[in-house]
C-alpha cells in the first residue's frame, strides 16, 4: 500500500511543481545577469562602450532564449495549468517580488545602509520556495541562507555595502552570485524533473 | 471493524478509478486545473494508445472533459476534470485512506477461533 500511494504522490507533487521545475528557463535570466555584471566590472569592453543598445540587445538575445526554452519544454514534455488558487499566487507573487526587489534596492543605495535590503528580499523568496516542498525543493534552503549571508555579512566589514546593492556602480557581486544561484538551482529543478519522469519510466 | 465491513468496503471502491492507469490519470488531474495529453503521457508513461482509451473511458463516465484546440497548425489535446470527476477522485483516495488505517489493525476472522500456541490437544 505505502508502495503504491507512494507512486501517486510523486505523481501529484511532479504535476503540482511542474511550472517551478522548469530549470533551464533560468538559464536566460542568469546570462542577462552575468551580463550587466560585466558592463558594471567595466570588463566587457564593447558591451561597456555601446551600452544602451548592448543592454537591450542582451535582453532581447535572453528574451528570445526564455521563449525557445518554453517551447523545448511544451515539446518534449507537455503543459499544465496549476489550480486557480495556485495560479493567481504564481502570478501575483513575482510582481510582488520586483516591486519589493526595486523598492529595496533604491531604499539601500540612497540610504547608504549597512547591509543588503534586497538580498534579504530574495533570501526571503528563495526559503519560501523551500517552504513549497521541503524534500523536493531542499537545495533552496542552501541558497536562502547564502544570499542572507550575502546580505549581512557587509556589516561585519567582509566586503563594501555597495557591492551587495541591487543597483549602483559597484554592484557586481550580488549579481554575479544571483545569476550563479539561479543558474545552478535551475540545473538541479530541470535534473529532478527529468529524474522522476524517468523513474516513473523505469518503475512502469 | 469486522471482516465482511472491510470487504465490503473494498468492494464499494470505484473500479472504474481503481485501475491503476486510471487512477494515475485521474491523480496528475485532481493536482491541476488541466493538463495535456503528452505531461499525463509522461507522467504516467502510458502509451499514446493506451492513454487514449483510458481517458475515452474516463470521459464516458463524464469523469474528465477532453478539449482539442490547435497551436498554430500543431493540435492540442487539453484534459480537466469535471465536478463529478473532482469528487470522485477525492471520494476515492479517502476511501483509500479509510481502508489503510482500517487493515492495519484489521485480524482475520480464522485467526481470531484458532486456539493460543500451546492449547492445541492431539487426539490420542
Amino acid at each position: 500500500m505505502t508502495s503504491f500511494t507512494a507512486r501517486f504522490e510523486q505523481i501529484s507533487i511532479i504535476t503540482r511543481l511542474y511550472g517551478k521545475l522548469l530549470g533551464l528557463k533560468m538559464i536566460p535570466v542568469a546570462i542577462y545577469l552575468f551580463g550587466i555584471a560585466l558592463y558594471r566590472s567595466e570588463l566587457w569592453y564593447w558591451f561597456t562602450i555601446w551600452n544602451p543598445v548592448s543592454t537591450f540587445g542582451l535582453l532581447l538575445l535572453c528574451a528570445a532564449g526564455y521563449v525557445a526554452i518554453d517551447k523545448y519544454y511544451k515539446r518534449n514534455f507537455g503543459r499544465v495549468t496549476s489550480n486557480s488558487s495556485e495560479h493567481l499566487i504564481e502570478w501575483m507573487l513575482p510582481g510582488f517580488f520586483v516591486v519589493s526587489l526595486i523598492a529595496c534596492g533604491y531604499i539601500e543605495f540612497y540610504a547608504a545602509l549597512p547591509l543588503s535590503l534586497s538580498c534579504l528580499v530574495i533570501s526571503v523568496l528563495l526559503f519560501y520556495f523551500y517552504r513549497e516542498n521541503r524534500t523536493f525543493r531542499f537545495h533552496y534552503l542552501v541558497w536562502s541562507a547564502i544570499v542572507f549571508l550575502m546580505a549581512i555579512l557587509s556589516i561585519f566589514g567582509v566586503y563594501s555595502p555597495s557591492q551587495v546593492y541591487l543597483m549602483g556602480p559597484d554592484a557586481q557581486i550580488s549579481l554575479i552570485v544571483l545569476g550563479v544561484i539561479l543558474l545552478t538551482a535551475g540545473l538541479i529543478d530541470h535534473s529532478k524533473l527529468v529524474q522522476t519522469i524517468s523513474a516513473n519510466t523505469e518503475a512502469a | 471493524m469486522s471482516e465482511s465491513n472491510i470487504f465490503k468496503k473494498i468492494s464499494d471502491l470505484n473500479r472504474t478509478l481503481h485501475e491503476p492507469s486510471r487512477l494515475a490519470i485521474m491523480t496528475v488531474l485532481s493536482s491541476c486545473k488541466s493538463a495535456d495529453f503528452l505531461f499525463i503521457q509522461r507522467v504516467t508513461t502510458l502509451s499514446k494508445g493506451n492513454l487514449s482509451s483510458h481517458l475515452s473511458r474516463l470521459e464516458k463516465e463524464e469523469l474528465v472533459k477532453i478539449q482539442k484546440t490547435y497551436e498554430g497548425k500543431k493540435p492540442v489535446t487539453i484534459i480537466s476534470l469535471t465536478k463529478a470527476g473532482k469528487k470522485a477522485i477525492e471520494n476515492h483516495w479517502n476511501q483509500l485512506e479509510e481502508l489503510k488505517k482500517q487493515s492495519s489493525d484489521w485480524e482475520p476472522e480464522f485467526e481470531k477461533k484458532m486456539p493460543g500456541p500451546g492449547t492445541l490437544r492431539l487426539k490420542t
